[in-house]
């Protein structure tokens, strides 16, 4: 759920169908989907506040109802602060492996429909229908059958926005969340874009908005009125370029199949630049730690991991190396991290920042695994499993590999000065 | 020192002692091959893990010893013409003379070459080709990661007058047993040699008709180490430390089901399928009454399929295997037909000859564990 | 000759080795680990090295300083007698597995596998912990000599397990009878470096045969003189970390260019210069360590700049205070008497803490040129 969608509340339902003539993008965004998938196996919960997320000291909301986003709930926020404000809310944990089932269905719909499928993540795709128009109709009835189809085979409701350009129909979906559809006609995009505020666009951050604000910039439409090279001036060539394309309806990103071929990755910068490196490998086990869990959380396994170093000065390198099979053991992961680290010549070099991340994705499960004599079913895997149980219970870092296990008095030399990327590097975490 | 020597035994001698010149040779001396004349010429190399010594027949004028760097002398003497060489030193050179072509090396301070380890006492001897061929057998399946040192050696077993070899990656284990002559009947010893150095060092000792081991005893000459020789060549190489994995507990004792595949054929059919699909993909194996159906890929990728005539006792079973690890054991087991067995598809499946004769137990068995393939 | 020689004024321990060596060579086990401390350049790795080679020595009585074995040992290439000298800031616990792994094995043919590690006080707490296994329980043949300049370098859980052998800073006539017999200095030249070098053989082997070393010397200790506003301590910062690479260069350009040609030679250099295949790898892996050796000699040499500068104040610092003994900078007496009238020795304790400060931010990889300009800045208030 980004900051963006929060800022809309669900909208009215779209009036009679808009003409679609020349409106092949759908974007297609499932409706609180680790909730709706919670709710099937609990219907009993409907219509009561449900929160997904790891309940503990340091959990945080991983996906809300709009029950609960009425108290004003969102996802990313710490557990402990959505149970003050929304005392009632029954709190779930997150099984990775079911939504993944799920999306697995989902995705397969889309798949009959056109193979121009861009899976964005679990929940939400965008799709290019031109070609199925003969088939099946209109892009407007795709939209409709897709959402009926959702519903009658995953049991869970999705928002369909329909356009001619992807930025378009993601934020048609936005405004007609939840289980809505609305077709933006591209005579009707101005229509649309321009009472919206400026946030609302794809790449305006904070910062931005503020930059933004500053020039008395407010809504889109008024960002619309503004010369290109004024918005260039203020905010620099690529930005200005691109929002005064999207303040004009324009997004030339065309719709490029691939399966939520995602990663997920951590990353931490360091307090003091550090080069001894004992600190650096402990900082990779930390990290595989968080990056094992949160693929076993999503269902993942990865096939390829890779480390990011950042030196004093800046420059980064990433290295990466394939796996003979995918993992979702931060044991693989740490002691791949470590050789791809030793192999980079960095090891006396000052570093800001590392990274680990795992990327070529699959669903956990699915992949053969070469069998080891020593290894029984129930090896590492399962030690790891026990610790994502834990981690449910107590929180994160009850249970630890003993190199993490740092005495109170020790002195942390870089100890951690900001959670780098830990927003942009969840569960979605894309690159 | 001053001496003359046939071209191609000296070229030969060079380059059988130059294999063992370290790449990166921790102090620069290592990369020197020593050269000492008396009355035979001896060459030697060293990494402070495994010592190479050659000795050959000279014509010696003045004895004396040299140490020159080894991958010169090597790239020399691969380009000699062919007639005999006189070798002198001169001051802080060697000199190689060999019909009109003159060559010079620089030499390095001979006193700082480390001293080579002593020759454990001999145990026994066996017969070289066999020894390299049995190495072979059982080397490709020794581990190639440094971090567990111990799969990275070749078991050695020596229990009277069998020898026992055995390897594993913890994928596949492979074991072949072979006769030898030891020194006492009841001589009985346990070594863990690495691998690589096993393997080279077998190959290149098959010049003589049989190749003695030697192995130290704790406490006494040579603890720790092991030496082959032959042909007057010898080695030494330092033993890996630790435990053998229980490795004879691997072995079924019993098999649900038996196959027979023509080796020639599988291999090419293995080769075939795995050819089309991504690398690492597993083979998929359906035994079937009197057929295997090979099939490579999963899901939506390009599958290939390819069917072979085969014999099976026992249920139709479907069983999965890393190509690579299965064409390492069927071109290991040097028999017209495969035999392979197993139990479950998640359990170790062991590939072997035919025997000879029905009942006989193979010398060489090869110990696959399968690839479990998704539900 | 023998193995000891290059020991200066270390008596005691000299005894205690030797004891050790030629109970060995009697047949007996001298304690499988040895903890070697001292002050820098008082010698614990010469010590250390002297001892390996006695332990290993083929005549009687051991470390005769001329077999085969001796000679490898101080040559160090001894097959039997492995040296660890960290590469980097820190020896880390997948080296140190290695090591333990290599030095569980029995020795190739001699007495004893002995591990020498020089400044082991480099090792990770990590590392520390993957040796402590094999010291506890020691391989039969193995004997470890650690290096660290103080006991409190290690675990205490290592150090209780290991024999002390410590040696004491070497007096400085010691140190100048050395130079005048061992590198024919003259006697006078030899006594100024021998205080100098306040202890440091080597640094005193250099200020004695090396004038370019003198001259950076002189450089340095004429900085207090120079300090005489704002803009002069700047320069001077920057003469004095100058003045510290001068040096560094000419040490490392001398180390690595001999050995990078022994290892040229090694690998089959032609009479040509052309080098064979598959040697670059060789070459280069050498060139990374002397890049990093350079980088350490970079800091050390720092560290000895002001350790230079320390022993101006201290010895004004005495003047003021009547203290008796001899000064270090005799060279420099009358300067110093003057610059001890001039001041009060509140402010010589101030400049000589913030050189200790100093110390500390050149420790902590502060850019030099910054730390030695607050220094001087702090030098000229006092």
């Amino acid at each position: 759920m980004s900051r963006k969608q929060q800022l809309h509340r669900p909208g009215p339902q779209p009036g009679p169908p808009a003409d679609d003539t020349g409106c092949p993008i759908l974007h297609v965004d499932m409706d609180a989907f680790f909730v709706s998938v919670e709710l099937l196996d609990r219907p009993e919960l409907r219509g009561r506040p449900v929160i997904v997320g790891h309940d503990g000291p340091r959990g945080v909301v991983s996906a809300a109802s709009y029950e609960a986003r009425t108290f004003g709930v969102h996802s990313a926020m710490p557990i402990t602060r959505a149970r003050r404000l929304c005392p009632q809310a029954v709190i779930l944990p997150v099984r990775g492996e079911r939504y993944a089932r799920v999306s697995a269905g989902v995705f397969a719909i889309f798949r009959s429909i056109t193979p121009l499928v861009e899976g964005l993540s679990l929940d939400e795709a965008f799709l290019d229908v031109a070609g199925a128009g003969r088939r099946l109709g209109r892009p407007a009835e795709i939209a409709a059958l897709i959402r009926e189809q959702v519903r009658a085979q995953q049991g869970i409701t999705c928002s369909v926005g329909v356009a001619n350009t992807k930025f378009i129909a993601k934020m048609a979906s936005t405004r007609c969340k939840p289980d809505g559809l609305l077709v933006v006609p591209p005579d009707g995009v101005a229509g649309f874009l321009h009472p919206l505020p400026v946030a609302s666009l794809w790449g305006v951050g904070e910062r931005t908005e503020e930059a933004l604000a500053r020039l008395g910039l407010r809504t889109v439409g008024q960002l619309a009125q503004v010369p290109l090279s004024t918005l260039q001036r203020e905010l620099g060539g690529a930005l200005g370029a691109h929002l005064h394309a999207l303040a004009h309806g324009r997004d030339p990103r065309e719709v490029v199949p691939h399966t939520p071929d995602k990663s997920i990755g951590a990353e931490e910068t360091f307090g003091t630049d550090v080069d001894d490196p004992e600190v650096i490998r402990r900082e990779l086990l930390r990290l595989a730690e968080k990056v094992g869990a949160r693929l076993r959380a999503a269902g993942h396994e990865g096939r390829t991991v890779s480390v990011k170093l950042r030196m004093a000065s800046f420059k980064t390198i990433t290295r990466s190396r394939t796996l003979r099979e995918p993992t979702d053991l931060a044991r693989v992961i740490y002691v791949t991290a470590c050789e791809l680290y030793e192999g980079a010549g960095l090891e006396r070099v000052r570093l800001r920042l590392v990274g680990v991340r795992v990327e070529n994705l699959v669903p956990a499960g699915e992949a053969p695994r070469q069998l080891a004599f020593d290894e029984p079913e129930t090896g590492w895997r399962e030690a790891e499993r026990a610790i994502d149980r834990v981690t449910h219970r107590f929180g994160r870092g009850a249970v630890r590999p003993a190199a993490l296990v740092r005495r109170p008095d020790e002195g942390t030399p870089g100890g951690p000065a900001g959670r780098g990327g830990e927003g942009s590097d969840g569960e979605d975490g894309r690159r | 020192m001053k001496f003359r020597i046939d071209r191609d035994a000296l070229a030969d001698a060079v380059a059988w002692t130059a294999r063992t010149l370290p790449v990166r040779p921790p102090v620069p001396v290592l990369a020197g091959m020593h050269i000492e004349a008396s009355d035979r010429l001896k060459l030697s190399a060293f990494d402070y893990e495994v010592s190479a010594q050659v000795s050959t027949d000279i014509d010696v004028e003045e004895p004396g010893t040299a140490l020159v760097s080894g991958r010169l002398l090597a790239e020399i003497s691969r380009s000699l013409p062919p007639h005999p060489v006189e070798v002198t030193t001169d001051g802080a050179k060697v000199m190689l003379r060999c019909g009109s072509a003159k060559f010079t090396l620089l030499t390095m301070p001979v006193e700082d070459y480390p001293t080579l380890p002593e020759m454990p006492p001999a145990a026994g001897a066996v017969g070289s080709d066999e020894f390299a061929a049995a190495v072979a057998q059982v080397a490709i399946a020794a581990g190639k990661d440094d971090t567990i040192p111990m799969l990275t050696g070749v078991r050695v077993e020596i229990e009277g007058e069998t020898v026992t070899l055995a390897s594993t990656d913890r994928y596949r284990l492979a074991v072949r047993e072979l006769h030898w002559k030891p020194e006492r009947p009841d001589f009985s010893a346990v070594a863990l040699v690495p691998a690589k150095t096993l393997a080279d060092t077998a190959k290149s000792l098959t010049a003589g008709a049989e190749v003695s081991i030697a192995l130290g005893g704790a406490g006494g000459t040579g603890e720790g180490m092991i030496g082959f020789e032959g042909g007057g060549r010898r080695t030494t190489s330092r033993l890996l430390d630790g435990d053998f994995v229980k490795y004879r507990s691997l072995l079924p004792s019993e098999y649900a089901g038996l196959a027979e595949i023509q080796t020639a054929p599988f291999i090419e059919a293995v080769k075939r399928v795995s050819l089309v699909a991504e690398r690492n993909t597993p083979v998929r194996l359906s035994f079937s009454q009197g057929e295997v159906v090979l099939e490579a890929g999963t899901g939506d990728e390009a599958q290939a399929v390819e069917a072979l005539e085969a014999t099976l006792e026992g249920e139709d079973i479907d069983i999965a295997f890393n190509p690579a690890f299965l064409l390492d054991g069927l071109s290991a087991i040097g028999s017209d037909v495969a035999r392979l067995s197993f139990t479950t598809a998640t359990k170790p499946a062991v590939l072997t000859g035919k025997p000879p004769q029905d009942g006989e137990n193979p010398h060489y068995r090869y110990l696959i564990m399968p690839v479990r393939l998704s539900g | 000759m023998s193995v000891w020689d290059d020991l200066v004024g270390q008596g005691p321990v000299v005894a205690q080795l030797s004891a050790a060596a030629q109970m060995s060579g009697a047949g007996g086990r001298p304690a499988h680990a040895w903890l070697f401390t001292g002050p820098p350049g008082a010698g614990r790795v010469t010590a250390a090295r002297a001892f390996a080679a006695a332990l290993q020595c083929l005549e009687t009585p051991r470390g005769c300083g001329h077999c085969a074995s001796c000679h490898q040992v101080l040559q160090g290439t001894h097959a039997d007698v492995e040296v660890v000298r960290p590469q980097g800031l820190s020896y880390g616990v997948k080296e140190a597995r290695g090591l333990v792994l290599r030095a569980s094995s029995a020795p190739t043919g001699s007495r004893w596998h002995i591990v020498l590690f020089e400044e082991a006080d480099r090792a990770t707490e990590g590392a520390a912990n993957a040796l402590l296994k094999s010291i506890e329980e020691p391989p039969a043949r193995t004997i470890w000599l650690l290096c660290t300049p103080s006991p409190e370098d290690l675990l205490v859980t290592i150090r209780s397990r290991c024999r002390p052998a410590m040696l004491q800073t070497p007096p400085a006539d010691a140190i100048a009878d050395m130079l005048v017999l061992r590198e024919g200095v003259d006697p006078e030249t030899a006594a100024v470096a021998a205080r100098a070098a306040q202890g440091h053989i080597d640094r005193a082997r250099r200020l004695a045969t090396d004038p370019q070393v003198r001259r950076t010397r002189d450089e340095v200790m004429g900085l207090p003189r120079r300090l005489t506003g704002v803009s002069p301590a700047v320069m001077a910062a920057e003469t004095l970390v100058k003045a510290a690479e001068a040096e560094q260069k000419a040490r490392t350009s001398e180390l690595d260019e001999a050995e990078t040609s022994a290892l040229r030679k090694a690998l089959g250099e032609s009479e040509k210069g052309r080098m064979p295949r598959g040697t670059a790898g060789a070459l280069k892996e050498l060139e990374e360590r002397q890049k990093s050796r350079a980088k350490r000699i970079m800091r050390d040499s720092l560290d000895r700049t002001l350790l230079d500068l320390a022993s101006y104040y201290r010895d004004v610092l005495a003047l003021q205070l009547g203290a008796g003994g001899e000064l270090v900078n005799v060279d420099l007496a009358p300067e110093l008497r003057t610059a001890a009238g001039a001041g009060r020795p509140e402010e010589t304790l101030r400049r000589l803490d913030a050189i200790m400060k100093c110390r500390e931010r050149i420790a902590a990889n502060v850019h030099p040129q910054l730390a030695f300009e607050e220094l001087n800045l702090a030098l000229r208030t006092g």
